[in-house]
Order: structure tokens, then C-alpha cells, then sequence
């Protein structure tokens, strides 16, 4: 591949990696402080886009609120997940949790297909000026610019979160030790519920930022699209690290490009699929702490 | 342990019931051969396997498939001979071979949704006469509907009469005295963004409208629209349902090449008149009942072709097309005509039917590199629009055009412009905007059944619908399965004025003469029509 | 009762005798009297039972989960349709390659669950299912690619209803391997490495080995059910091995009751038939007021998940679990809801 292409794929790779990242951390947040790993992240963003969608361009309501109301939408849903779903299984092993959130993404998946249609929706993005960057020939719209930026700035957010304030370093001791946590009079099932709506929020930023930059989506669209490579990105920045979900992803993403528009992946189909899987067996392989996770 | 012995006898109890069963139903003749003739049978399963005679006997003559279901709504008139009437057995009057139809189970016929009669007969119906060689599975293992059909159900089981019925008798599946009943399948979802309800609207219009003058020699037109998903699978088993559930008379698809084939070779090996839009013909050729109402891909390339070299003066031509085999045909073509004409094909590529955004994207990013000013395009709509805004993300505008069905509605540009351009796509109906010179009872049908103006799907289907009415009305009073067929067969033109001219013969099953151009307009993000009936430039 | 103790008497082994026996005219003899398309549509029931009773070697005798699991009987059907159809081999020769080749990438992915466990091994299971939906199953030359692949039915079962019969025969004969199996030397062991590794490491269970030939015995029967399943539809095509399938999949098996055979048999036939029952009550879909139409193709994804939560918070157990009394019951016990046995499904069950 001539460098310029290569150049271009690295382009694109970390336009897309950015999204993955977004999903990461959310993934990695719900990790680092109840073990979860929840398979419903993806949805909970795709359940924002299509609240902003029938808000904004089926009623006429304008964006901000609408975006607004989105958010809270996924939110809503997360929290509604938390109380029902995981607070009940609290002491249950990690992988019955895993299930039931997957079980939840279904759900959530059936009722688009069913009251959404299983149809394709084309939007226009928020931020319309596609051409304001161009990197070795790649053309890096607004919309892009914004994905990255959000990106950053949550996760040096959080990341300040977890480390400085009160809360997070509470959440923190929860997911190590819940009974010595609740002894100090901190309300574990507070925290778990602030943790999913934090997590609802990323998620349906991350969503409508995707789609966004597509200029589609449909039915179950950010489980299909973001979420194995969110949770590669995760697990390969380490599963209880927020920079290393960033890191993750845009390695992810960079890898996936790559693949695709390689001459070499050309008799394989669907080469994306395929490097994000060698990936994940890789990285749980050689290194299963994750690039800076801590052994 | 009583538990443990007790439960050990049970097992040992329902192994023998099982294999006494099993034994039971290998008693009845194995039923083989899809061709067969086995017209359809009786009750319920009914439809299915008749036509054979269409086709067996080829037109006219040979083992006359009575009538068929006798299902009291489908039935037709009097099945003549036997059709096995409720109860099964009937067809074994003499019928070849035919052995008991029923056993124990096939028999049935007991009401609601028996299966009538049953059994074999179908195989030996094929054995006796159907000539056609086609369905090769016979041999091996047959094509699981057809033989399907066949034992313990209804379907083709009946075996075909030894003598031919009076005139006149012929495979009545789907058809009554007051009423037609047709099947479609389309991808409703999958290949692009139709709302879910885009179609019922428009279905019935020119039926109502027919109606009104009388119908068809007094029967009006039912229509069973299906969604196939835009997956083969899915579509085989919408057709199955559709013949063997609802006993339509004919079968249709609106598009998509991959369903349209598999629907196509099922429909064949039932005997069931399959007619579709035009899409490949590699897999389609040699099905003695399959029949296209427009224009083939392979045969819209030429018109393509010389557009681009006389119209758009442009040189540099990249061909995308979906990567199915059934397109191979399709790539060779347009690779070759192009590069006779003097074109530069700039890129090849094929392209997953769904294809994920990134690999979308990465194609788009290809095409600009390569420089293609024109891009020959054979995809999905969905896959078009992702495509299309990918590039012009890319500040990359080439022209793009394409043979196709589904390419040029307006839900495409809708979604699609202002990244689509002025694309342009050849398409067997006109558009809204020049149908009320050509055909001005649409939209005063439509408005007047619906209350509102008609959209381009309406007119898809009202083109469709008058095609096929043409086709029914030269059936004639007594109509079949093999009076249509003779009626397609006869090499007379059904002509519209919305869709192209089609006629057909024995052998010439791709009929279609010409096509029309919708061009992408994207400040009122409809297509327009910008050549009418044409067949080159 | 009777001056046996507990034991029934004749009247109460006649009353059993004629429930076995209403059960088995139900599955045997009610589809000869339906038409092809809803004989299909058992024959599927059965399929999907296979499919389950293949998860739940998995899922309940290894504990380890597989959110790829279409990608093992995607395998399986697209080697018996690529056999048949591209090889000219018959049936025969389809279903063994199938159940081959079905083994063989369990056992792959059993290696790698050895080293890779829990959580982190249902990832990659679900990212190789998401890897063979989108790039196995896509190469032209042995799946045919988005056009699919035939796989027309076999000569002397080539009606519906005989096929049925056929994959039920395949079932009955599953329901034994797998029952024979559990009692075999492995199956103890491996019901006792699901208690508790390291307990049965110390008693000489050699955990690696006994897990690896769990996950080829999934494996096959999954080939197996893959095969069948692309017979049944007489065409293989890869959009039906999707994330969705994958979930329906541990959920009837979830649903049905882990490590129990009749539940899990009952609860994939479930999920199976429950769109077609759908249709019945509803055709055309049920009109909700307010709402779309809901169309049976979506019923069982829509039930499917809220089951499993119930079933995952509530009663673990499952359908199995629900039906024990009668199982009880009908082996020659009393008839009482009251839990006797140990071998109850607990939450933790549904783990690694």
C-alpha cells in the first residue's frame, strides 16, 4: 500500500477509533466499578438517536432540546436497567450479569425493529461543514472534529472524576469492597445508579455523535457497529483504565482501517470484522491486562 | 429403581412407536421429482406442483393437472377428474402409479388445514410423464419444497389424470369464478429505506380501477404482498407460504436479484408462473416458468453504456456492483462494452451486499483515488446512499448511473441528495412527473381510492399491475395457469404506456424492449423522467 | 396410594401411560395432519432443540458461555449445503462433515477458552460470531455468499413431513448421547469441575481435557443442528446467523432450564413455534393500540429477553425447573410442588 493511503486509512481509523473510544468508556466505567460488562451500551445510545430523531425530525422540535431530551432518554434506560435488572442480580456472578444486559440489548433491539421500523434513517448532521480539515487528502468534517474533542475532554473528565473527587473515589471503593463501603455509610445503591446514568449519558453522546458522522442509523445500529470493537478497545486499553480506553480505541479503529482498505484483505470478506477479532484473542492472548492496565 | 426402569421402558416404548411410524410414512412411495406434474392437489396443500402440466405437457396437451385445490375459496371451478377431493386419495383413479395416497397421515384432509391427499403420486407423476428434465434434483434429492409438496400433503400429490380432461380444464389454483388471487414478494425492509406501510397504498389501485370496468372477465384481482427481507431464504419461504398456504395462481418479485432467483427456481419446480422485474439472467435462464417484465441488467447495459459515451462525454468510468454471483454476468458485460467503446475502466469492484460503513467508506475513499469520473453502479439503494455520502464527504462528486429497479424512487433522492447528485438510473416505470401524459387514469384512480396524491411506489405498481392485467385479459374467459402461459407464449405485445413493451415466446423469456432514464433532481429531491421508452442513445 | 409406600399403583402408571402417551401423539402425529409450510415450521422445533441441547453442554455442564453460538451451527449448515450442493456428496456425507467440522472449531475455541475465561471468553465468542457473520460466511466459493446456498433435502426424506420425523429421530438420538455422556466418567467429571475446579483439580480431575471434549461434543451437536437447519429451509443463507439468533439461542436454553434436558427441549421448541402460534391467534400481526402492528417474526425477540430477565431474577431454574413435579411425577414419585431434590439451578449457574 503506497504511503499515502496508508496515511489515509491511519485517518480514518482514528476518526472511526474515536468513536469506539466514546463506547470504551462507557464500557470501561461500568467495569472499573461494579465488574459489569455491559452489553447494553450500545443501545442505550441508540435509544438516544432515536428519541432525538422522532423529537427533532419527526415533530420539529429544535436540536438542543431535543438532543437534550435524548440524552436523558438513554439515561432513563439505564437507570431503568440498573434498578431492575442489576440490582437483582447484585451478588450473582459477573458473566449472569453479562447475559441479562445482553438480554436487555435485545430487548431493546426487538422494540426499534417493532415501533421503529426495520428501516434505514438518513439524517443530516448537526454540524454541516464537511471539508474544514484535510489531512492527507481525508477530509475531516466538523462533525469529526467534534467526535474527537468530545472524546478527549470526557475522558480527562473522568478520568479527574475518579481520581480527585469524593464520588468517584467512593465508587471506586464499592467495586473493591461493597460491605466495608456501606459500613462507612456510603450508599452503594446510590452510587450503582449514578454510575449507570453516567454511563446512559456517554452512551447516548457517543450515539448520536456516530450517527452524526454517518448520516444514518437504524435498528440496533451502535451494537452492531461499535460495540465488539468498543469492548476490544476496552479490553485492550485494559478494561479498568479510562485513558486506555481512548488509547484503545483509536488503535482499534486504526487496525480496522487498515484492514479494510488493504490490498492484502481483498479475497477476505469482511476483513474489519476479522482484524477485530484477531485482535481481541491477541490481546487476551499476550498481554490480558490491556496496554495500561495494571497486571 | 422403579424410576430408573420404568423410565428405561418408556424409552424403549416411544423408540418402537418411532420407528413404526417411520416405517409407516417410508411405505408411501417416495415421492421424487419436483417437475412433477403433480397438478395441485387437493386441499389444503394444495397449489403447488401444477403447472407441471404447464410445463410438462408444454403448453397445451399432456397429463392435465386437475384441478386443483379444493379448498372452497380457491377452489376452481370444478376440478375436473379428481382433484383429490378432500379425502385424499383421489387422485389414485388410475393415476400412474400413484400409491396410496394416503397413509395414515397424509390423508387427512380433514378439514381446516388438512392436507388432503397425499402422497406420492407426485413422484410417479414425474415418473410417468413429465418430460422435463429440468430439476436435476430429482435424482438426488430433490429440491425440498416440490418433493415437498408431495407426500403427506396435499401439494402435488395429486397425481396427474391419465387422460387429459375435457378442454378447457387446466390448473385453476387461485382462481375462482369472481376472483384472482396473486402473490408478490418484495424486500420491504433490507435494500432501502421504505417505510413499512409504503406499499399498501398503491397495491390495490389498479385492481379497484379495473374493477369498476368489470375486472377480468368478471374477476377482480386479490393481491398478497409479502416481505422478503431482502434475503433469499426469507424469500423462498414467503413464496412457499404464498403457493402453498394462500394459493395464489401466479408469483411475482419487485426486485432484488438474489430473492428474485431463489423465488424463481422454487416457483419452477412448483409449476407456479413466476414473473419479476428484470434483474440478472445467469440462473434464470432455462426456468420454464419464469418470465421478466423489464428489461435485464445485461440488457440495460448497451443503453447505459452509449449514454455515457454520447451524452455525458465523460471517459473515465469505475464499475461497483454488488457482490453476488449472479452479477458476474452483469460485470463482464458492462466491462467489455465499455472498453469497446473506448471507455477507461478505471476501477472494478464488488462491494458485500451489507457492507459495513467502514468498508462503505474505504470504497468511497478508493473510488476517489481512482480518479473514476462516472461510476456504473448495481447495488442496493442503501448501500448506494451510504456510498454516495461517504464520497462527498470525500468532496467527491462523480456521476453516477445504473441499470435497476429500486435505484430511481424517490425515496432514494429523499434520502440521499444533495451526496447523489444527478444520478441517474434506468427504471421500467416513468416518473410522477410525465405519468399523467402517459397514463392519466393513475393519479385519478389513485386520488380517488386513497384520497391523496399518488407517489412513485403507487406508480411502480400501477405500471406492474396493467402488465400483468394485459397479461390475464389475453388469457381469456377460461383462465389457467396454462392459458396464461399460452398467452405469454403466443408472442403477442402487451403494451401499457408505463411500462416498457414485453413479449415473450417459448424461449424468449426476457421480453422486456426498452427501459426508461430518471434523473436525481435534488432541489426538489425527486427523480425526474429524462428519457422516455428508450433503447439507446 | 397403595400399600407400597410411595410407589403408584396401576392406576397411577396408566394415568402416566396416557400422558406420555397424549404427549407423544401430540409431537407425532399432529403434524401429519398440517400442511408443508407449518411441518416446517415443527421441523424447526425439533432443530432449534438440538441447537439448544448443544448450548446447554456448554452453557450448563462447562459453564462457559457462548454469545457466538450461530456461528457454530452457521458452520454446520453451510458445510452440509456446501457438501451436498457443491460436492454432489449426499446427505449422509453433509451431516457427518458437518458435525466434523463443527467439532473441530469448538475445539478450537475450546483451547482458547482455556486460557481465556469468564467474561472475557464470552467477548471473544461474540466477536467470532459478529467474524463469521460478516467474513466466514460471506466467502463466495463456500457459502455462496449473499446469494446462499442449497441445500436440497435428502431423497428418501425428501417431503416435509418425513423430514420431520427424521430431525425428530436426530433428536431422540441426541437426548440419549448426551444423557449417556453425563453419566460416563467425563460427564461426572465435569459436572463436578462445574461445582468446583479446584476441588476436582485435587481429586485427579484433569479439568483442561474434560472442558475441551465438552466444547467438541457442543460442537457437534451444533453441526448437527446446522445441518438439519439448512435442509429444512432447502437454502442456507448467511443473514440468518446474526447477533439475534446468537441471543435466542442462550436464551431458550437459559429460559428452558439449564442442565435439564426436557426444559431446554421445551424451551428451544418455545421459541421455536412461538411465532407460529403467534400467527395463528394473530394474523397478520397483533394490532396494539397506539402502537405498529407487531409482526410474528419479532415475537420471539420481544418475549425472548423479558423471559430471560424474569427467569435470570426470579427463577433461575427455568421452565425445567417448573416442570419437575411432573417430571417427578411421571418417573413414579408423588405429585408435590415441594422441592425434594438437591439439584437445584441456582443464578450462579449462569456463570463461568
Amino acid at each position: 500500500m503506497s504511503a499515502h493511503l496508508l496515511a489515509q486509512a491511519v485517518v480514518i481509523g482514528v476518526i472511526t477509533g474515536a468513536g469506539y473510544g466514546l463506547v470504551a468508556l462507557g464500557l470501561v466505567l461500568v467495569h472499573k466499578s461494579s465488574g459489569v460488562f455491559n452489553f447494553a451500551q450500545g443501545e442505550f445510545g441508540t435509544v438516544a438517536v432515536y428519541t432525538l430523531y422522532r423529537l427533532h425530525d419527526r415533530i420539529g422540535v429544535p436540536l438542543l432540546p431535543a438532543m437534550v431530551v435524548g440524552l436523558a432518554a438513554s439515561m432513563a434506560m439505564a437507570l431503568a436497567t440498573e434498578r431492575l435488572v442489576v440490582r437483582r442480580l447484585f451478588d450473582a456472578p459477573r458473566v449472569t450479569l453479562l447475559v441479562a444486559t445482553a438480554g436487555v440489548a435485545l430487548l431493546a433491539i426487538s422494540l426499534e425493529l417493532w415501533l421503529g421500523e426495520a428501516r434505514l434513517r438518513f439524517i443530516q448532521p448537526a454540524l454541516g461543514r464537511l471539508d474544514r480539515l484535510s489531512l492527507f487528502g481525508v477530509q475531516v468534517s466538523d462533525q469529526r472534529i467534534l467526535i474527537l474533542g468530545v472524546l478527549a475532554v470526557l475522558a480527562v473528565l473522568l478520568g479527574l472524576f475518579f481520581s480527585r473527587t469524593n464520588r468517584g473515589l467512593a465508587i471506586l471503593a464499592v467495586s473493591q469492597e461493597p460491605v466495608a463501603t456501606e459500613l462507612m455509610g456510603i450508599s452503594v445503591r446510590r452510587l450503582s445508579s449514578f454510575i449507570w446514568g453516567l454511563a446512559g449519558l456517554l452512551a447516548g453522546i457517543a450515539g448520536m455523535l456516530a450517527a452524526g458522522d454517518a448520516r444514518s442509523f437504524g435498528p440496533g445500529f451502535m451494537t452492531f457497529n461499535t460495540l465488539i470493537p468498543g469492548f476490544t478497545a476496552a479490553v485492550l486499553g485494559g478494561m479498568n483504565s479510562l485513558p486506555g480506553a481512548l488509547v484503545g480505541g483509536v488503535v482499534v479503529g486504526v487496525a480496522q482501517s487498515l484492514a479494510v482498505s488493504s490490498s492484502a484483505f481483498k479475497a477476505i470478506p469482511g476483513p474489519g470484522s476479522v482484524m477485530v477479532f484477531v485482535l481481541l484473542v491477541a490481546v487476551l492472548t499476550v498481554r490480558p491486562q490491556g496496554l495500561l492496565g495494571k497486571a | 429403581m422403579t424410576g430408573r426402569s420404568s423410565k428405561v421402558a418408556v424409552a424403549r416404548g416411544a423408540a418402537v412407536a418411532l420407528v413404526l411410524l417411520l416405517a409407516a410414512a417410508c411405505g408411501q412411495k417416495s415421492n421424487v421429482g419436483p417437475d412433477a406434474a403433480a397438478p395441485a392437489s387437493a386441499g389444503q396443500g394444495g397449489a403447488g406442483g401444477a403447472a407441471a402440466a404447464g410445463q410438462a405437457g408444454s403448453g397445451g396437451g399432456g397429463p392435465d393437472a386437475v384441478g386443483a385445490g379444493s379448498r372452497p375459496d380457491a377452489a376452481p371451478s370444478g376440478a375436473p377428474g379428481g382433484a383429490a377431493p378432500v379425502g385424499g386419495s383421489a387422485s389414485s383413479p388410475g393415476s400412474g402409479g400413484s400409491t396410496s395416497p394416503a397413509s395414515g397421515p397424509g390423508s387427512a384432509a380433514s378439514g381446516g388445514g388438512s392436507t388432503g391427499s397425499a402422497a406420492g403420486a407426485a413422484g410417479s407423476a414425474a415418473g410417468s410423464g413429465a418430460p422435463t428434465g429440468r430439476s436435476p434434483e430429482s435424482a438426488g434429492a430433490p429440491s425440498g419444497s416440490a418433493a415437498g409438496a408431495g407426500a403427506g400433503h396435499g401439494p402435488g400429490a395429486t397425481a396427474p389424470m391419465p387422460a387429459p380432461p375435457a378442454s378447457g380444464a387446466g390448473d385453476r389454483t387461485g382462481v375462482t369464478d369472481t376472483k384472482i388471487r396473486i402473490g408478490i414478494h418484495a424486500p420491504i425492509t433490507g435494500a432501502a429505506p421504505f417505510p413499512q406501510s409504503a406499499f399498501d397504498k398503491g397495491k390495490d389501485v389498479y385492481w379497484k380501477y379495473l374493477a369498476e370496468k368489470g375486472g377480468i372477465f368478471g374477476r377482480n384481482v386479490e393481491i398478497v404482498f409479502r416481505d422478503d427481507q431482502f434475503n433469499p431464504s426469507r424469500a423462498v419461504q414467503v413464496c412457499r407460504e404464498m403457493v402453498e398456504q394462500e394459493h395464489v395462481f401466479i408469483l411475482m418479485g419487485a426486485a432484488g436479484s438474489e430473492q428474485i432467483t431463489a423465488c424463481a427456481r422454487y416457483a419452477d419446480t412448483m409449476g407456479v408462473p413466476y414473473l419479476s422485474a428484470g434483474v440478472n439472467e445467469d440462473g434464470l435462464t432455462g426456468l420454464s416458468s419464469y418470465y421478466a417484465t423489464s428489461q435485464t441488467y445485461v440488457q440495460q447495459t448497451p443503453v447505459l453504456v452509449s449514454y455515457i459515451v454520447n451524452k455525458l462525454h465523460k471517459t473515465k468510468i469505475a464499475i461497483v456492483l454488488n457482490n453476488t454471483p449472479a452479477l458476474n454476468e452483469t460485470q463482464q458485460s458492462v466491462t467489455k462494452l465499455a472498453e469497446a467503446a473506448g471507455l477507461d475502466v478505471v476501477r472494478n469492484s464488488r462491494i458485500g451486499k451489507n457492507a459495513t460503513d467502514s468498508e462503505l467508506l474505504s470504497e468511497a475513499n478508493a473510488l476517489r483515488m481512482s480518479g473514476a469520473e462516472v461510476v456504473y453502479l448495481l447495488t442496493s439503494p442503501v448501500n448506494f446512499v451510504k456510498l454516495a455520502t461517504n464520497a462527498q464527504a470525500q468532496a467527491y462528486s462523480p456521476v453516477y448511473l445504473g441499470p435497476g429497479i429500486t435505484n430511481g424512487l424517490n425515496i432514494v433522492a429523499e434520502a440521499g441528495c444533495p451526496a447523489i447528485g444527478q444520478a441517474k438510473f434506468l427504471s421500467p416505470f416513468p416518473q410522477l412527473d410525465v405519468i399523467d401524459k402517459l397514463d392519466p387514469d393513475y393519479q385519478k384512480s389513485y386520488e380517488k381510492y386513497n384520497g391523496q396524491k399518488g407517489d412513485d411506489i403507487g406508480l411502480a405498481e400501477w405500471g406492474l399491475s396493467k402488465v400483468i392485467g394485459a397479461m390475464l385479459q389475453a388469457a381469456g374467459k377460461d383462465l389457467s395457469r396454462q392459458s396464461f402461459v399460452a398467452a405469454l407464449q403466443s408472442g403477442r405485445q402487451f403494451n401499457t404506456n408505463v411500462y416498457p413493451v414485453v413479449s415473450y415466446s417459448g424461449s424468449i423469456r426476457f421480453g422486456a424492449k426498452s427501459s426508461h432514464l430518471l434523473e436525481a433532481d435534488c432541489n426538489s429531491r425527486t427523480f425526474k423522467t429524462i428519457a422516455e421508452f428508450t433503447t439507446g442513445f | 396410594m397403595n400399600g407400597n409406600g410411595d410407589r403408584p399403583g396401576p392406576a397411577g402408571w396408566a394415568a402416566r401411560g396416557a400422558v406420555l402417551a397424549a404427549v407423544a401423539a401430540l409431537v407425532l402425529a399432529v403434524p401429519a395432519f398440517r400442511g408443508n409450510v407449518e411441518v416446517h415450521v415443527f421441523t424447526q422445533a425439533a432443530i432449534y432443540a438440538v441447537i439448544g441441547l448443544s448450548l446447554n453442554v456448554l452453557l450448563g455442564y462447562t459453564g462457559q458461555i457462548s454469545l457466538g453460538h450461530q456461528a457454530f451451527v452457521g458452520i454446520g449448515a453451510f458445510t452440509a449445503a456446501y457438501m451436498v450442493s457443491r460436492q454432489g456428496q449426499p446427505f449422509v456425507a453433509g451431516i457427518v462433515m458437518a458435525m466434523v467440522v463443527g467439532g473441530l472449531q469448538a475445539l478450537v475455541l475450546g483451547a482458547v477458552s482455556l486460557r481465556v475465561t469468564g467474561l472475557y471468553f464470552a467477548l471473544v465468542t461474540l466477536a467470532y460470531g459478529t467474524m463469521a457473520e460478516e467474513s466466514l460466511f460471506n466467502i463466495q466459493s463456500l457459502t455462496g455468499g449473499s446469494a446462499g446456498q442449497p441445500a436440497p433435502k435428502p431423497a428418501w426424506f425428501s417431503t416435509d413431513l418425513r423430514y420431520y420425523y427424521l430431525c425428530l429421530a436426530f433428536l431422540a438420538a441426541v437426548i440419549w448421547i448426551d444423557w449417556r455422556l453425563m453419566r460416563t466418567k467425563g460427564g461426572r467429571a465435569l459436572l463436578a469441575v462445574r461445582e468446583n475446579p479446584k476441588v476436582a483439580a485435587t481429586n485427579g480431575v484433569d479439568v483442561k481435557v474434560y472442558t475441551l471434549m465438552a466444547f467438541v461434543v457442543a460442537g457437534v451437536f451444533a453441526g448437527l443442528g446446522g445441518a438439519l437447519l439448512a435442509h429444512n429451509d432447502t437454502f442456507v443463507v448467511r443473514d440468518l446467523f446474526d447477533f439475534q439468533l446468537a441471543l435466542v439461542f442462550v436464551i431458550m436454553t437459559v429460559v428452558g432450564g439449564l442442565r435439564n434436558r426436557t426444559g431446554v427441549v421445551l424451551g428451544s421448541a418455545f421459541f421455536s413455534l412461538v411465532g407460529y402460534f403467534f400467527d395463528k391467534l394473530f394474523k397478520g400481526g397483533l394490532a396494539v393500540p397506539g402502537l405498529k402492528v407487531l409482526p410474528k417474526e419479532y415475537v420471539p425477540i420481544v418475549i425472548g429477553p423479558v423471559l430471560l430477565l424474569y427467569t435470570l431474577t426470579r427463577h433461575p431454574g427455568g421452565v425445567g425447573e417448573q416442570i419437575r413435579p411432573l417430571q417427578r411425577w411421571l418417573r413414579g414419585g408423588r405429585f408435590t410442588f415441594r422441592d425434594t431434590s438437591e439439584s437445584e439451578v441456582r443464578v450462579s449457574d449462569v456463570r463461568a
